[in-house]
């Protein structure tokens, strides 16, 4: 019975030290929601991200998938009229930042070179990440120029998120996580990939300067505002 | 009431508490159900105004959105299961000590100021590593509730699934930069050999469909078999536990259990691109590599489970056998 009567007491006490020290700051500095808080967007239909032609290139296929309970990835592949050159654009929803250039690399394939440049497409002014990758066919032969050009949509512009930083290592105070962040400025990122491969010798860099030429070519004609409206849940 | 009441309070059952009663029947014993009920309903109070609704979002998020951590959803029923078995065949005088509340009330109040002023984080370029992690909180909190109810002994004999509870998140971001990323690497480029050396030709063509969901040798995150590795470390982990292994050779196992996962990983990726080599001539088969892909890899995967789980059962026979000698 004394027992019973201490483990009552201490229960007690301990009920009031969960009150004072877990519910009050709990109220105090926000609950957060489960359910609310992801920002989630629904995407837009495919043809208005992805038309059926960009300038001189046109739709060869555009897919949607689910990759997860709320991720969902929206490519497109387009080919020029002869069929040489291949442009694959490729965007995430709801999952935050996403660099797919590091996918690739991840993926064994290795870099020759990489620059941050602004970029004219057809409504705006956009930063890019390009990454220029090594063609590692096997037979080595028919070695084609791999440019990978990554960008991140806000709802005001759409900024490049390099791979890496250099910086060295640095104690900070995250305030809020990423997610919750974006929410409190109602904007979640649209990461944008655009994968571009033109035939010619690897490491030509005749071949080079012409593939990046054709991609700029490319872009000028893509409409970026759709991401933008995307990102700040238009 | 006595400290040692029958079990007729529980269960209408007239039988006298024997010598091999659990905790959680001594528990009642002293206190009964309700009491048993209240702690645990507080306790989960806590826990839950401790780490928000949206921090539960970001970890359900975690479970269910990246494969490698999605081992990680294991971890708290895991935990659940293995304090109850701890607790099985133990009976102490459940005490408890003040200091578990000592314990509880820091950890709070940590909690509350990192809600209030930030969560301290070494930033290396773009990772993060969290100083702060909420698998710390959760295991200070849960520690701080059975050192209260329980005591030291109900503490010191739950102490490894308790510690589980460090792993909710077992893949953090400083863990996916550093270890799973380099891995990637490996991975790829091992298919990428082996297909040079079985003669798949990697042209850009074919690296194109690489990526298109048709068809593909698509060397996916995940595919380093640290997904496999992770999911075998946690499991000989809780094995070598539940064998009572000591703790070096539980030690060797676990790190030889990772080690093979991810070996068998690499077999795995060179089997597929095996398929692949044939799935290239033949269309009906190119539509089914991703199965193939979850059948070669689970048959990997059940059979290099079932060799690293047999070693601890022989060699708890080995020891018996010598014991008896």
């Amino acid at each position: 019975m004394e027992k019973s009567q201490k483990t009552i007491r201490k229960l007690l006490v301990f009920a009031a030290v969960i009150v004072l020290c877990g519910g009050v700051p709990h109220f105090l500095f926000g609950r957060g929601s489960f359910h609310a808080g992801y920002g989630y967007r629904s995407p837009y239909a495919l043809e208005t991200v992805f038309p059926s032609a960009i300038g001189d290139f046109h739709l060869v296929n555009r897919w949607q998938t689910a990759l997860q309970e709320q991720v969902v990835e929206q490519v497109a592949i387009y080919q020029d009229v002869a069929s040489n050159e291949t442009a694959q654009f490729a965007i995430y929803l709801n999952a935050g930042a996403h660099n797919a250039a590091a996918c690739y690399l991840a993926r064994g394939m290795q870099m020759q070179s990489r620059r941050v440049e602004q970029l004219q497409t057809a409504d705006s002014s956009a930063g890019f990440e390009i990454v220029s990758i090594v063609d590692q066919s096997v037979a080595g032969t028919n070695g084609a120029s791999l440019l990978m050009a990554t960008t991140e949509c806000s709802g005001e512009k759409c900024t490049s998120r390099p791979l890496d930083f250099k910086a060295g290592p640095q104690l900070t105070w995250l305030k809020s996580n990423y997610v919750e962040r974006n929410v409190a400025s109602n904007e979640l990122p649209v990461p944008l990939s655009i994968t571009f491969e033109s035939p010619g010798n690897s490491g030509n860099g005749q071949g080079q300067d012409q593939a990046e030429q054709h991609f700029r070519k490319l872009l000028s004609n893509f409409n970026l505002k759709p991401l933008r409206d995307l990102s700040a849940g238009k | 009431m006595s400290d040692r009441l029958p079990v007729s309070s529980i269960s209408g059952d007239t039988h006298p508490v024997t010598s091999e009663n659990s905790f959680v029947k001594s528990s009642v014993a002293f206190s009964g159900w309700p009491i048993f009920c209240a702690i645990f309903v507080v306790a989960a109070l806590g826990l839950w105004w401790m780490i928000t609704a949206s921090q539960a979002r970001v970890l359900w998020d975690i479970w269910t959105g990246s494969g490698l951590a999605s081992v990680g959803i294991l971890i708290p029923p895991a935990s659940a299961i293995l304090i109850a078995l701890a607790w099985r065949d133990q009976e102490w005088n459940a005490g408890g000590t003040w200091w578990g509340l000592a314990l509880c009330t820091f950890t709070l109040l940590m909690s509350a100021f990192v809600k209030g002023n930030g969560s301290p984080v070494v930033l290396v370029s773009t990772v993060k590593l969290h100083l702060l992690p909420m698998g710390l909180f959760v295991f200070l909190y849960v520690s701080g509730v059975v050192l209260l109810f329980g005591g030291y002994r109900a503490y010191r004999v739950a102490l490894f699934p308790i510690s589980l509870l460090l792993l909710i998140n077992p893949a953090p971001s400083f863990f996916l930069a550093y270890v799973d990323l380099p891995l990637q690497y490996i991975g790829a480029h091992t298919a990428r050999a082996f297909a040079g050396l079985v003669g798949v030709s990697l042209a850009s063509d074919n690296l194109r469909l690489m990526f298109s969901p048709a068809l593909g040798m698509f060397v996916a995150p995940g595919c380093n078999g640290l997904r496999g590795a992770l999911t075998m470390g946690l499991l000989t982990l809780v094995v070598g536990y539940l064998y009572r292994m000591p703790v070096w050779l539980r030690l060797f196992y676990v790190v030889g259990g990772v080690v093979l996962a991810y070996l068998l990983n690499l077999v795995r990726l060179c089997g597929l691109v095996l398929c692949y080599r044939v799935a290239l001539g033949f269309e009906p088969l190119a539509r089914h590599m991703e199965a193939a892909d979850y059948v070669l890899g689970s048959l990997i995967f059940l059979s290099g489970a079932v060799f690293v789980f047999a070693l601890p059962r022989k060699w708890k026979s080995h020891r018996k056998q010598y014991a008896n000698s």
